[in-house]
């Protein structure tokens, strides 16, 4: 493939496609809106083609591992191609994605593990608490104290022993943590323009092009 | 033909007209730059009028910071060209090449996950970021022999994955490094996707773990899923509401605006390290911007408010 069609058409495409989005949302002119609106669709018939090409990456690559009888692994391989099988002739039994089947599979297979796993996110957060909060230095005895504090917030018994937790907790919240999160914001904001300014000019194309 | 109709106004935040051209594709209001102009000199009488050249009201102000953004940026890059700038260390990225010497030394791959969104959401410069990052991280990684573990959640970055590896494959002339099997979408469900990092994490045994862009509840578990595996950990996000676990269980974190950089930063390419120094200009501008903001607010005035509204 040439460089111009490898490097340059996929910029271009980004480049035009961007500018296009961008100005849509600044302009009100009625073919700017349209073309948007065509585009977006694109975009959905797109990502459909892509999640075709995820299912079989993931099939190709778990099919392997159970060929080979690939050690700690196949196993857990073969359930997945099984999963990916199942789901997919559920989903062509009439009336297709409204059959129960799928909403089985997705109720009694799927949602229970994942719920557990949401559920230890509480524990993960303990330990990561445990490990965070240390007061090695000045910023890091700063982070402890605020924790202490919001923490002692959110207890009813604290509360109800000193009121002036709840004070302190919601200064924090709104005062020093405001600030910090919308200077975050106003930082990705502003390095999400330059992004996209260096990809607009074709400077930085790693992402786009692989490095072309 | 386009045309915006404005109706007469006595001041400037009835400065607003209405299509009439396609009220159900376009049910917002807008204003022209004549306008703009009006309201800034102030309350006026404005006719009746038709023109071509529309911005939708409350968006202006958003323009022409876009636009003198866009322009600082452009001359830093171009700049960039023409001297040379120093750039503030960034400890997160400088330890990219801890992790890949980490991995070469003990054998292992690294893991790499370049974040949740897809690359049509809103927050997909996240993702373009993380994938500059992992282009970066390839070459390094391919030329010392290293493989990289690339886990996905969305399946639109697959073919951008492939690209990278197949290029820097072939540039560091280690073709064998190319492993399309190294490119593995795990799940589009975020606790479906962790359990099968887990796993390969528990088999495989990656010496490093490598998370940048966009990231949801599952950003925890991952950082959480390193420790436990004694993994060299650096992660990046823009998500506020993830970087705190980053921060606590990360080696290294790499904040907000600083993940847009990284793909500049570790390519040293002098243009794109320009346009760092334009975005340093703009955030001088926001930052003057908000001082007179504060300023104004201090002594009773809503002229800053308002002016952020156009």
């Amino acid at each position: 493939m040439s460089a111009f069609m490898k490097r340059d058409v996929p910029l271009l495409i980004v480049t035009v496609v961007g500018v296009t989005v961008m100005a849509e949302y600044f302009f009100a002119i009625k073919q700017l809106a349209d073309g948007v609106k065509t585009l977006t669709e694109w975009v959905s018939i797109i990502f459909g083609f892509t999640l075709a090409l995820g299912a079989i990456n993931m099939v190709i690559i778990n099919s392997r591992y159970v060929i080979r009888r690939a050690k700690e692994r196949w196993f857990d391989s073969l359930l997945i191609v099984v999963g990916v099988v199942a789901v997919t002739i559920a989903g062509f039994i009439p009336p297709f994605t409204r059959h129960w089947t799928l909403k089985w599979l997705y109720d009694y297979i799927y949602t229970p593990p994942a719920g557990t796993l949401y559920g230890m996110l509480t524990f993960y957060m303990i330990s990561a608490a445990y490990r965070a909060v240390k007061a090695r230095n000045l910023e890091s005895a700063a982070f402890t104290l605020s924790a202490f504090f919001l923490v002692m917030k959110n207890a009813p018994i604290a509360v109800s022993a000193w009121r002036g937790f709840t004070d302190i907790g919601i200064w924090i919240s709104d005062v020093p943590a405001a600030a910090g999160w919308r200077a975050f914001y106003i930082g990705a904001a502003i390095g999400t323009v330059a992004l996209t300014m260096r990809t607009f000019l074709w400077r930085e194309r790693g992402a786009i092009t692989g490095g072309e | 033909m386009l045309h915006c109709r404005h109706y007469a106004c006595t001041d400037s935040r009835k400065m607003i007209s209405e299509h009439s051209w396609s009220e159900q594709a376009l049910d917002r209001n807008c204003c022209t730059i004549a306008q703009l102009l009006l309201t800034l000199s102030g309350p006026n009488d404005c006719p009746e009028k038709e023109a071509t050249v529309l911005i939708i009201a409350g968006r202006v102000v958003q323009f022409v910071f876009l636009l003198v953004f866009s322009v600082a940026i452009v001359i830093g890059i171009w700049l960039g060209g023409r001297r040379k700038f120093a750039l503030r260390r960034l400890p997160a990225l400088e330890a990219i090449d801890e992790a890949v010497g980490r991995a070469a030394e003990m054998g292992r791959p690294i893991h790499y996950n370049p974040g949740w969104y897809t690359l049509d959401s809103v927050e997909a410069p996240q993702t373009v970021a993380a994938l500059n990052i992992l282009n970066e991280l390839a070459h390094k990684a391919f030329k010392a022999n290293v493989p990289i573990i690339t886990t996905l959640i969305r399946p639109d970055v697959i073919p951008l994955v492939d690209d990278i590896y197949r290029n820097a494959a072939t540039s560091e002339a280690k073709p064998e490094m190319y492993k399309p099997e190294n490119i593995r979408y795990l799940s589009g469900e975020q606790f479906a996707y962790f359990g099968g990092v887990a796993k390969i994490f528990g088999v495989e045994h990656p010496s490093a773990s490598i998370l940048m862009g966009g990231y949801m509840a599952y950003s925890l578990l991952m950082v959480e899923l390193g420790v436990r595996h004694e993994c060299f950990q650096i992660a990046g996000t823009a998500s506020w509401h993830q970087i705190p676990f980053f921060a606590a269980l990360a080696d290294y974190t790499l904040i907000s605006e600083e993940l847009f950089v990284a793909g500049a930063y570790l390519s040293q390419d002098p243009h794109l390290i320009g346009s760092i120094f334009g975005q340093d200009v703009t955030r001088y501008i926001t930052l003057a911007l908000g001082l007179m903001g504060i300023a104004l607010s201090a002594v009773g005035s809503k002229l800053f408010f308002d002016f952020l509204k156009l």
